[in-house]
């Protein structure tokens, strides 16, 4: 090795030595200020999170496609806004765009990943967010979409690797679909016209107290269970397991039943031609049409309890 | 004095000395060239006498005729001044020589008018030193200047017979491997000349006589005694013996080129007729000799493409790793200077980070190219010399084993 070459070496080693110095000199200055290297803030429980508001952006639509993450969309909220928690920024691509919010988990060693010059949405977080990829390997991930009145959703998608999803409160009529491959997901108060379709590979699917007008289901591993729902026709199946109404089985499938009944149902089965003026303004209510709840569980049971027979 | 004048002075002063007219014209081109490197100025303040220039042409007369001055046994003080630091230089002159005659008379007189002057009280002896000063200054330069001129003469002379000998040498040898089968019947076995037992490998010698004279002129010296007592090489039951092939090689450094002479010894084998029994065996072997063969070669081809892949492996490492490392760490600097308008504790960190990462690019790309451009290529030469050897040593055996048939 000649002399220039020996040179070089030893400028290297300074610079090493140097570069490494500042960094953990930074690093405790940083936590003495709560400041956290990869986020905004940090909560009481030591939680790192970033957030963006959405109000400006005046979304539409949320599309998620996500790994190793837990995702809640609650509406009702007093302000629109998203809520990455414990995620390191170099791992997923957040952006909004033609009313659209888009999440996805990249590769973060995709070079075209590194260059991200958009409006909205994140971009490149420096060079310290590829050298703590791992940091929230351990810990609990989740991004959190909150929704004000202000804004109506026409469309949500998500897709998830890994995780559990959950979607609470939200009337507009829109548009769900939803591919869960390892994760539970939860529908909790929500009310939509339009068609909603669900797909879990492992994990349970829990709908509760909503409406969702045409459903069409699939669960390979897992319980399917519908708390205190609207007025539905089902056509479901098990391929190893049963349908429980309220508790009472009803062998490996259901077709075309409508549960709850009311009492329309049962006079038009003892005496559909006698009607009565008193029941009318009910029998408006009886004509309009139950949701249609489609779909089959591979192996698992599903479970309809009604709150209108307690 | 002008230096024309010098010189016609010069000349004249030489024309009293029997030497040819060629010769004193070269003496004075000679004083020339060196009168061409004093500027004028110099030369005025020197301001040479008429004496200086006699002295001069006396010293001259000395250095290139000094045999011839031997014969007279004459002694000359060339020096004014006895009692200055400077050597006192002797001249002898021929007494057939009467031009010679006549300098040593003027000399003497001068000599005799200083004892003149030195009993009589000086009043002020101060110019006398100085113009001894400018006259021996003007003595070292011309010393100098001859000096030089046979310092040239003679590396030329040295050069030219290093080439004369080698391209001799190998001629020679050349001649002497091509009449060694048909002079060669082993009926003077001890008239057999081993070149060179020294060592069995290749060996590469290189000489400078510009660096090392004392070589070059050993080396002149014994081409003029071989000339002198050289005989034809005879071999005649000698297996093998190494022999020298030099080649000259033209090398610059810093704008000086230099000649270079680089010598390989070979070794050359005895030329054995195979027997019949030889060949034989020879070709009934060859089942099992070719697949060996083959099988060494493969392997050599193997090694050689192996590091091969490796120079190239390396050199395209060494080269995405500046490219990667250097934007990384250009990156990591700038969005660190921009982040620290913020941010500044961040911004420190992701300064701190682009710096080790130029760090680590320097490092690495420095072990990456000397392990391609050095040690790759030492593999090589290990592989060459380790190839050779084995050539060798198969040769040696076919050899062997053609000269125990042929018993």
């Amino acid at each position: 090795m000649k002399a220039k070459s020996i040179i070089f070496l030893i400028i290297a080693a300074i610079l090493i030595v140097g570069g490494i110095v500042t960094c953990i000199v930074c690093n405790s200055l940083a936590s003495k200020s709560n400041l956290n290297l990869l986020s905004d803030t940090v909560d009481a429980q030591g939680n790192a999170i970033t957030s963006d508001e959405l109000a400006d952006y005046g979304i539409t639509s949320l599309g998620i496609n996500m790994k190793d993450i837990d995702v809640n969309i609650i509406s009702g909220a007093k302000e629109s806004y998203v809520e990455f928690v414990n995620i390191n920024p170099a791992v997923y691509d957040y952006t909004v765009s033609g009313y659209k919010m888009t999440l996805k988990t990249i590769n973060p060693f995709d070079i075209t990943s590194l260059v991200k010059f958009r409006k909205n949405g994140s971009g490149f977080c420096g060079l310290r967010s590829y050298f703590f990829l791992n940091k929230y390997d351990k810990v609990n991930s989740a991004v959190n979409i909150y929704i004000s009145d202000d804004i109506t959703l026409s469309e949500i998608s998500v897709k998830l690797e890994n995780g559990n999803v959950s979607i609470k409160n939200i009337n507009s009529d829109c548009l769900y679909d939803f591919d869960v491959n390892n994760g539970d997901l939860k529908i909790d108060s929500v009310k939509t016209m339009l068609e909603t379709t669900i797909e879990v590979k492992k994990g349970n699917l829990e709908i509760l107290s909503s409406s969702l007008r045409k459903t069409d289901f699939s669960v390979e591993f897992g319980n399917v269970t519908f708390n205190d729902g609207e007025r539905s026709q089902y056509y479901v199946s098990c391929k190893s397991g049963a349908v429980y109404l309220d508790e009472s089985e009803q062998g490996d499938s259901v077709e075309g039943i409508i549960y709850p009944e009311t009492l329309n149902d049962k006079t038009e089965e003892s005496d559909p031609e006698a009607t009565t003026d008193e029941n009318e303004s009910e029998q408006e209510e009886l004509l309009s049409l139950p949701d249609e709840i489609k779909g089959s569980v591979t192996n698992g049971n599903i479970y309809i309890n009604s709150k209108i027979n307690e | 004095m002008d230096k024309q004048i010098f010189l016609n002075i010069l000349e004249q002063k030489l024309s009293e000395y029997p030497i040819t007219a060629e010769d004193i014209k070269k003496h004075v081109q000679d004083m020339e060239k060196f009168l061409a490197t004093v500027s004028d100025e110099d030369f005025e303040s020197e301001n040479p006498t008429e004496e200086d220039i006699e002295s001069i042409a006396i010293t001259v007369i000395k250095r290139n005729y000094g045999d011839l001055a031997k014969v007279q046994k004459e002694e000359v003080w060339v020096s004014e001044d006895s009692t200055e630091s400077v050597e006192p230089s002797f001249v002898t002159q021929e007494p057939e020589s009467e031009a010679v005659e006549e300098a040593v008379q003027a000399e003497e007189e001068i000599k005799a008018e200083e004892a003149c002057v030195s009993e009589i009280p000086k009043e002020d002896p101060a110019p006398e030193p100085v113009a001894e000063e400018s006259k021996d200054v003007l003595e070292i330069l011309a010393m100098e200047a001859e000096e030089e001129r046979k310092d040239k003469e003679t590396y030329e002379e040295l050069k030219r017979l290093a080439i004369e000998r080698a391209i001799a040498e190998q001629d020679e040898i050349i001649v002497n491997i091509a009449d060694e089968s048909v002079v060669q019947e082993k009926s003077e076995p001890e008239e057999a000349v081993l070149v060179d037992q020294k060592e069995n490998d290749p060996v590469i010698e290189i000489v400078d006589p510009m660096e090392r004279p004392d070589i070059a002129y050993e080396e002149t010296e014994a081409i003029k005694n071989s000339e002198v007592n050289d005989k034809p090489y005879t071999i005649s039951d000698v297996d093998e013996f190494l022999v020298e092939e030099a080649e000259l090689v033209t090398i610059d450094d810093n704008g000086d080129s230099y000649e270079l002479k680089k010598t390989k010894r070979k070794k050359k084998r005895e030329k054995v007729k195979g027997t019949p029994l030889f060949w034989t065996l020879f070709i009934l072997t060859l089942p099992i000799t070719l697949p060996l063969l083959l099988s060494i070669a493969v392997l050599f081809g193997i090694a050689y493409v192996a590091v091969t892949g490796i120079i190239i492996a390396f050199a395209a490492a060494m080269i995405s790793c500046v490219a990667i490392g250097t934007a990384l760490s250009l990156i990591g600097i700038i969005y660190g200077i921009t982040e620290t308008l913020t941010v500044p504790v961040l911004g420190a960190f992701e300064i701190g980070l682009g710096v080790a990462i130029g760090g680590i690019t320097i490092l690495v790309s420095v072990l990456l190219y000397n392990i391609a451009i050095r040690f790759a290529p030492f593999l090589y030469k290990c592989i060459t010399r380790l190839a050779k050897f084995v050539i060798e040593k198969l040769l040696d055996l076919f050899y062997i084993a053609k000269k125990e048939c042929g018993r």
